[in-house]
């Protein structure tokens, strides 16, 4: 039974499969070159890559909300069938893992994901998954969150994701080890010129 | 309420915070792994960029099974926790087989 049903998901799937483009800014096309040509970036493109991720967009579609999470509510907003990804992530991320805490909005949010971004310190890793090609930038969650940002669950990194097919970020989220569980074996990290 | 089999094998005391995340941890798993037979029925009605948004995320639960598993090994967790921790697994070996083709579906 739940073969089938899975099956007919797959199936849904392949049918949605090519329906968006990939984005062709510069360097979108740049870091799936990277990923396919697994050649050593130079310290302008690395930093070219920071730029591109600093102006990005957080993903602000919307997209379906699990049943177990609808009724959810935080800072106003109950969640229904669907939410944004945006108020989608924020709700994850306060109410559900407490990784940041109550109080945090959405403008909070988006400067907490600015502040990995614009870190010295950040680090910042290719690779490609599901056919699809990813950036994520990673530094010490207590290297750049200021402590009201800091919620009862934090963990030791924190992680923005960035789909350079669709040209935006896709998530942020905490990891106690990236390497661990976070990204593929094959992701390739980009050296910064210090 | 600590009860009478709530005390670790090395009977080291765990402190409160530590202990108050592995529960949560605990449980938060919980949740997500015995609802995977429901989201596979939803899945069949998700757009394309829900179910890709949902992949995206789905390593926060695998840190957190890594870090209770570390806890495991260090030989913190109360019998309680134990216990929970071995169904735990046995639900994931459960349903990983559902969630691998879930997350085979998604593009990108």
């Amino acid at each position: 039974m739940m073969v089938a049903t899975v099956e007919a998901a797959e199936n849904a799937g392949a049918e949605e499969a090519g329906a968006s483009l990939p984005s062709d800014h510069p360097t979108d096309r740049l870091i799936r070159e990277l990923i396919a040509s697994r050649r050593k970036a130079t310290a302008e493109e690395v930093e070219q890559i920071f730029e591109r991720l600093a102006t990005a967009p957080f993903d602000q579609r919307q997209v379906v909300v699990r049943v177990r999470h609808r009724g959810l509510s935080y800072a106003g907003l109950t969640l229904g069938a669907r939410a944004s990804s945006l108020d989608y992530h924020l709700i994850q991320r306060v109410v559900v893992e407490q990784q940041w805490p109550r109080g945090t909005t959405r403008e909070s949010f988006l400067a907490d994901i600015a502040r990995v971004v614009h870190s010295p310190a950040a680090k910042v890793a290719v690779y490609e998954r599901r056919g699809g090609h990813i950036a994520v930038v990673v530094v010490d969650t207590d290297r750049v969150l200021p402590a009201a940002s800091i919620g009862p669950r934090p963990e030791r990194q924190l992680l923005v994701v960035y789909s350079a097919d669709r040209a935006m970020i896709v998530t942020t989220y905490q990891l106690s080890e990236i390497n661990v569980t976070g990204i593929p074996k094959d992701v390739r990290w980009l050296e910064r010129q210090t | 309420m600590a009860r009478a089999t709530d005390v670790a094998p090395t009977q080291t005391p765990v402190p409160a915070d530590r202990a108050g995340r592995i529960e949560d941890y605990i449980a938060y798993l919980e949740a997500e792994w015995a609802d995977v037979p429901e989201l596979a029925q939803e899945w069949l009605t998700w757009d394309e960029h829900s179910r890709f948004s949902f992949a995206t995320d789905w390593p926060i639960r695998e840190d957190r099974l890594a870090s209770l598993l570390q806890e495991e090994r260090r030989g913190v967790l109360s019998a309680t926790q134990q216990e929970r921790l071995t169904r735990l697994k046995s639900l994931i070996t459960q349903h990983r087989p559902t969630l691998d083709r879930l997350l085979a579906t998604v593009q990108g």
